[in-house]
């Protein structure tokens, strides 16, 4: 039978860059392929390519063995190519009815029934009277995937699905992608984590630098250091198991005492937490996105007033805003960098200064040679491989912003609580690896470290305590060691341990 | 990596889109000429002969845009810092008010430039203040300083037609209401034997200054990442709401200055209609550059040309003069729309 999609010898330039190399990736019905590689890859170019958002310079595509050319978005999905981003494309005001009634054109009283209909039908559990702003991104995820299908998609492509899921959803989505596969679609999953490449594909490609590096294997015939090795070209080592121990009887850098606060909507969106994080110790958070992670940070750096309870640095309570903290040796990766430290029209250097403890000062002017200067060392201690210091921001990718803002908080000597917010989010395996080496590095130097993460297996990987959060409140604190995903999982949901 | 290569083909493409907008403003305005009855060609030829060719037009051109590069600067500053500041209209009047105030309240027996710097330095503190009530709104209220900008202008023209109906008239003037006339000493001096004022020589100063600031010092480079990503500052520790303020004032202090140089150098009374619109056309002048502070001297002249062309429409061709704010707002629209570079966060 032939291939439901196939796409042969698919080249793709982008001025200097080959992002699509003589590229060959075939769906074929009642699958999962899984799509993996780094950054820079080639995987959203070929995404683009396949969706009709760009189109190839060289190769042929075919659907069921038929030529075929797909020019536009619109032609892919008449063609049955349905495509779920990462940024869900719903209407928050809007109910899921009302959103599927926008790509579906189906008289209102009959279009309840269709999707109580399919929902049944592929195993996805949604409420179509329920508005999407209150659902959950799980909730959201599946009905986006629902619409696509009653759009009438025969093979289904899932961009980084689970990056944003807690690991019950992301369980949960995997096995709504079993199901799928039994009513014989064709289902694509980009994905970083190996994980669930073992759990849920039955073919993987790999690409690095352009190319197809692993041509559509089953998964179970290489072992993970294998397929990363794929993926990053070399072999990359596991991060040391031996650490220096957490010393006891320090006083915390950061003690955080019954602490409320709201949120930018104005309501409540931290209760009462209390926390510390000694030096020398890593104490993750883990949590579904929007349980109080981003203003926990925010309150321990000082750019969010709280309405009661304390915050000390270093053992003194924390005045002076975002000053203070910095002053007390705070330094930050933040979790959402376009809003929170990028200033787009300005370049490397200038971002180098405004993260440096004193800004050099030469007459009334920075003095920008000693930013240049420092701007090396931190690039030369960190190794993430960061741009030049000319280039403006604006034109960086995600990935290049991050090692920009990685390598402005992680090279500092003189850190002593360092807020890490999803640090390596956006990043491929090797910088990630790298990011996390630099964690532990800073733990040694005797550095607190508040690492929030959506990826667990980071939590534990790197953690001496794991705090979880659940709607503002602090859920439990584990170390790491006695963690357990599931028992982690049920604090992030809610459920009473 | 291609940067160098490109460039000079970029300055070239760049001015192409200038030279592409210009004349698409002029063709407009000519179009708008025909359905007026006027002869297009004639119209133009008339005003760019009658405006570049005798010395003293050019000197007008001249000491007209020493208050709007000063009002231009008011505009680019707080851009710099994120902000929108269309009170210069007020802060002149405010300035010239208060330089005014000063002239009639020394003791007229003090030396002449004593006064005239007085009388600047109180333009300028006034022009600041004007401004700093919007940013003080701004700060403790969230006001959008737009828009209080905005509304002070009309305050502030209430309160030269109050001084000049009421308090400070001038008893002996006749005519318009206006105040006594300035001591000839505490004049701004002229050039050499020119008609031009000194003031030209402050604005200069000031376009170069502010210039300097803004490129080459700490300030400078703080008030830029308070404009770009407020957020950002803050996180980064940068005292946001003290930038904000200052470059609100600064700029405020640079529109009063307009204001009372224009008083010293050319009005020498208030009267009403003072300010001929000078806060405004310097706002366009600003916009027109992109607020960047050399280049503002150039829209200056160029919008300074437009208007005393414009005078010189209604004595040529009997047209109304606000005719030529017609061609002032077409050159605007059509530079702003035309020449935006892609990515600009304009």
């Amino acid at each position: 039978m032939p291939a439901l999609l196939a796409v042969h010898g698919y080249t793709c330039r982008f001025g200097e860059v080959l992002a699509n190399d003589a590229v060959d990736f075939a769906v074929r019905a009642g699958e999962v392929h899984a799509l993996v590689g780094e950054n820079g890859a080639g995987k959203s170019t070929l995404l683009k390519l396949i969706y009709g958002v760009n189109r190839p310079d060289d190769g042929t595509m075919e659907l069921d063995g038929r030529p075929a050319v797909i020019a536009s978005p619109a032609q892919a999905r008449a063609a049955g190519i349905g495509m779920v981003f990462q940024d869900l494309r719903l209407v928050s005001a809007l109910t899921v009815a009302e959103n599927i009634a926008l790509a579906l054109p189906v008289r209102p009283d009959r279009l309840h029934k269709r999707i109580v209909e399919a929902s049944e039908r592929y195993g996805l559990a949604v409420d179509p009277a329920a508005r999407v702003g209150h659902l959950s991104i799980g909730e959201r995820q599946r009905a986006e995937i629902l619409k696509v299908l009653m759009t009438g998609a025969r093979i289904v492509i899932l961009d980084e699905p689970t990056s944003v899921l807690a690991p019950q959803e992301a369980a949960a989505l995997l096995e709504a992608m079993r199901g799928l596969r039994a009513q014989g679609l064709g289902v694509v999953i980009v994905t970083h984590k190996l994980r669930e490449v073992r759990e849920v594909a039955d073919r993987v490609t790999v690409l690095r630098g352009g190319k197809v590096v692993l041509a559509g294997v089953d998964p179970a015939g290489y072992d993970d250091p294998e397929l990363v090795r794929a993926m990053v070209g070399r072999t990359v080592p596991p991060l040391p198991a031996e650490r220096p121990a957490v010393p006891e009887n320090t006083s915390p850098v950061l003690r955080v005492t019954g602490v409320t606060a709201h949120g930018d909507d104005g309501r409540v969106a931290l209760k009462d937490v209390a926390l510390t994080v000694l030096p020398g110790e890593i104490v993750g958070v883990a949590g579904v996105a929007g349980s109080g992670q981003r203003e926990l940070c925010e309150v321990a750096l000082g750019v969010r007033p709280t309405t009661a309870g304390q915050i000390e640095l270093g053992g003194r309570p924390l005045t002076g805003g975002a000053r203070g903290a910095l002053a007390a040796g705070a330094a930050a990766v933040t979790e959402d960098p376009l809003t929170d430290a990028v200033v787009p029209g300005m370049s490397v250097f200038q971002h180098m200064a405004l993260g440096l403890p004193r800004m050099p000062r030469r007459g009334l002017d920075v003095d920008w040679r000693k930013v240049s200067e420092a701007t090396e060392n931190l690039d030369k201690a960190v190794g993430l491989g960061m741009v030049g210091g000319h280039r403006i921001l604006a034109s960086l990718s995600g990935g290049n912003i991050q090692r920009v803002l990685l390598t402005r908080a992680l090279g500092r000597a003189d850190v002593r609580l360092l807020v890490a917010a999803y640090p390596s989010r956006g990043l491929d395996v090797a910088t990630t690896r790298r990011t996390q080496e630099l964690l532990l590095a800073r733990r040694a130097a005797g550095a607190g470290v508040l690492l929030v993460s959506e990826d667990l297996d980071e939590l534990m990987a790197l953690s001496d305590r794991i705090a979880v959060m659940y709607d503002g409140r602090l859920a439990g604190i584990v170390p790491a060691a006695e963690a357990d995903r599931q028992e982690l999982g049920r604090l992030m949901l809610g459920s009473a341990a | 990596m291609t940067a160098t290569a490109t460039a000079p083909r970029d300055m070239l493409a760049g001015l192409g889109r200038w030279a592409a907008a210009l004349l698409g403003a002029l063709v407009l305005f000519a179009l708008l000429l025909l359905v007026k009855g006027a002869n297009p060609l004639t119209v133009l030829w008339g005003m760019a002969v009658s405006t570049f060719t005798s010395p003293p037009t050019i000197e007008q051109i001249v000491i007209k845009s020493v208050p709007l590069i000063l009002a231009a600067l008011a505009v680019v500053i707080p851009a710099r810092a994120g902000l929108t500041n269309v009170g210069g209209e007020g802060q002149v009047v405010i300035g010239a008010v208060a330089a005014a105030g000063v002239g009639l309240w020394l003791d007229p027996s003090l030396p002449g430039p004593v006064v005239l710097v007085l009388l600047l330095v109180g333009g300028g503190l006034a022009g600041a203040a004007w401004a700093g009530v919007a940013a003080v709104m701004r700060l403790t209220a969230g006001v959008n300083e737009a828009v209080t900008t905005l509304l002070l202008n009309y305050i502030a023209l209430d309160v030269l037609l109050y001084l000049i109906y009421q308090p400070w008239k001038d008893p002996e003037g006749s005519g318009q209401p206006a105040t006594r006339p300035l001591e000839v000493a505490a004049r701004l001096p002229l050039l050499g034997t020119t008609a031009v004022h000194v003031g030209v020589v402050l604005a200069l100063v000031a376009a170069l200054g502010t210039w300097l600031v803004l490129r080459r010092t700490a300030f400078g480079f703080r008030l830029g990442v308070v404009g770009g990503n407020p957020e950002a500052a803050g996180r980064a520790g940068l005292p946001v709401r003290r930038l904000l303020l200052a470059a609100m004032l600064t700029g405020g202090g640079l529109a009063g200055l307009a204001g009372a140089i224009h008083f010293a150098g050319v009005e020498f009374k208030l009267r009403p209609g003072l300010t001929t619109n000078i806060g405004y056309l310097a706002f366009l002048a600003s916009w027109l550059v992109r607020h960047r502070p050399l280049p503002v001297i150039g829209a200056a002249l160029l919008l300074a040309a437009v208007t005393i062309a414009g005078d010189s429409l209604q004595l040529d061709s009997g047209l109304p003069a606000a005719t030529v704010h017609v061609l002032t707002g077409l050159l605007l629209l059509a530079v702003l729309g035309w020449t935006r570079r892609k990515g600009d966060a304009t």
